[in-house]
């Protein structure tokens, strides 16, 4: 069944929407689950709440791209459930998923500084855009998705050593970036 | 601003970048730069079907409820293997093929130049074989692909009226050690046919290679860079002479593995090339040691940055070794054409 087809199904209110949306997306919504929570049964309830978020959500939504409209719910769902569980432990891959990022939120000024984020959302599309395709694939692999870095290396068939160091120059790009534009 | 409100900012990315994700992920083959047989691929595949006795692995399309017991007498054997179709062609070396642009120490536009492509022989085979369950009982087809090279897994299960696709991607192995690189399983009722196709993607170099006569000239304006250290020889700096620094590529190849998306070497020939090294462990901190391992170990640095260090080296493939050398004492190198270098890195 096609996207529009599982669209259809839900403005029909037909609880076949949300079988037939888990057998397409359940394996990639599970992934992203999966990659910030590290736990079977966490991510099985995440991936229950993203189908009811999806199911509350559609109508009057009409996603252009299903997948991905599921894939941010799912993360977002996942990224709050962190949080929740490991107030005080640490899920060591998905740390350093937030600690690489943290390189580019460092302010040479040490001052939080408060920002817009709607502005910081289009700032960091624009960030993105003027990024080469492989650097910003590779970027949102590991800081959309989460993805590990022996993962991406092997989709992209390089060393491990090669992405770090190409997650290495974008988060540097990013920074200096973020200061240009006055976020940090 | 904290890390996680980046983390959540990043949630309203634009979806057309994350649509290149998905593309990316189904579509991507392997390749290699090894020579490859078609008898040695006939060979992997061929060897690597059969049957396990244990539970079939839930995939997108076998609900777990559904998979049966297994027996381990059962078995699903291969009826029929057909090599396809094979294609060769030559293509351009991509990586190298770029026009780029060229800065003096102001930030504007000074000179462009192209890259001359090196072809390199694609070889594509697509292998089918055909597997039957003639047991009275639902078996677990297992697909194992093995070996150094790096197939596009492309199984499904036909039954009468149906197909059901599913694709997956496989990763490369970068050495020439046999392993395991992915299980398929395929829940197979009796009577059943499953079909897999398997797509091989390699490259070959050319064979003839040029002469090797000489060094690449240097530019004038290049040998006028001089290049010093401080008393601990901790530092390297360049300054330049003359109007502008101009930097000149010569004949770019296709990468060895270790040092992908960089460039290949014939033997006794050098070029250029843009470089990074820097401590594995400490690159949070952006540390850069290039200048003292060119020092020591004779690399021959033209040019220097102090910024984050990346420089111009002239190099050959016995310079490679040394490179992999470095990249085992813990530092992380980047090679990259010299073209590769963005105007703010400039010293």
């Amino acid at each position: 069944m096609d996207d529009m087809q599982i669209i259809e199904l839900y403005f029909a209110r037909n609880q076949d929407a949300v079988k037939e949306t888990e057998k397409e997306y359940g394996a990639y919504c599970f992934s992203i689950a999966e990659n910030i929570l590290h736990n079977q049964q966490d991510s099985e309830e995440c991936l229950s709440d993203t189908w009811l978020r999806a199911w509350n959500a559609i109508p009057p939504n009409r996603p252009a791209r299903l997948k991905l409209f599921l894939g941010k719910i799912t993360r977002n769902l996942a990224f709050d459930r962190y949080r929740q569980k490991n107030a005080e432990k640490r899920n060591s891959s998905f740390e350093a998923v937030l600690d690489e990022l943290a390189e580019c939120v460092a302010s040479p000024e040490d001052v939080e500084k408060s920002f817009d984020a709607k502005a910081l959302r289009e700032g960091l599309n624009s960030f993105l855009k003027a990024l080469p395709q492989r650097e910003r694939q590779i970027f949102l692999k590991r800081y959309f998705y989460a993805q590990s870095v022996k993962e991406i290396a092997r989709e992209y068939q390089m060393t491990a050593n090669h992405c770090t160091v190409i997650l290495k120059r974008v988060r540097k790009k990013l920074q200096n970036y973020l200061e240009q534009e006055g976020f940090i | 601003m904290k890390k996680e409100e980046l983390f959540q900012a990043l949630h309203e990315v634009d979806e057309a970048f994350l649509d290149e994700n998905v593309t990316e992920i189904k579509h991507s083959t392997g390749w290699v730069t090894a020579v490859f047989s078609i008898a040695a691929c006939a060979a992997l595949t061929a060897g690597l079907i059969y049957f396990v006795p244990k539970p079939a692995r839930n995939t997108e399309s076998l609900p777990a409820e559904e998979i049966k017991v297994m027996h381990s007498e059962t078995t699903v054997t291969t009826v029929a293997e057909t090599v396809t179709a094979v294609s060769a062609d030559w293509n351009d070396n991509t990586s190298v093929n770029e026009e780029y642009q060229l800065y003096d120490n102001s930030p504007e536009i000074i000179t462009e130049t192209t890259v001359t492509s090196i072809p390199v022989l694609k070889t594509t085979t697509v292998m089918e074989n055909t597997h039957k369950n003639s047991e009275s009982e639902t078996s677990a087809l297992v697909v194992e692909t093995s070996g150094n090279l790096a197939p596009t897994h492309l199984p499904y299960v036909t039954t009468e009226n149906e197909t059901q696709p599913s694709p997956s991607v496989l990763p490369n192995i970068q050495d020439n050690e046999p392993r395991q690189i992915e299980t398929h399983y395929f829940e197979t009722k009796p009577e059943m046919t499953v079909k897999t196709t398997t797509t091989v993607t390699t490259t070959e170099l050319p064979k003839e290679t040029e002469p090797v006569t000489e060094t690449p000239e240097i530019p004038e304006y290049i040998q006028n860079i001089m290049y010093e250290s401080d008393a601990d020889g901790g530092t390297v700096f360049a300054r330049e002479e003359g109007e502008h620094i101009e930097i000149a590529v010569e004949n770019g190849y296709y990468a060895e593995s270790k040092f992908a998306n960089a460039l290949t070497y014939y033997p006794g020939k050098k070029y250029w090339v843009s470089m990074q090294v820097f401590y594995r462990d400490s690159d949070k901190e952006g540390a850069s040691i290039d200048q003292i391992l060119t020092l020591n170990y004779g690399i021959d640095v033209r040019y220097c940055r102090i910024n984050d260090g990346r420089f111009l080296a002239l190099i050959t493939e016995d310079d490679l070794e040394t490179l992999r050398q470095i990249e085992n004492m813990g530092f992380l190198i980047d090679l990259a054409p010299a073209a590769d270098i963005e105007d703010n890195e400039f010293y």
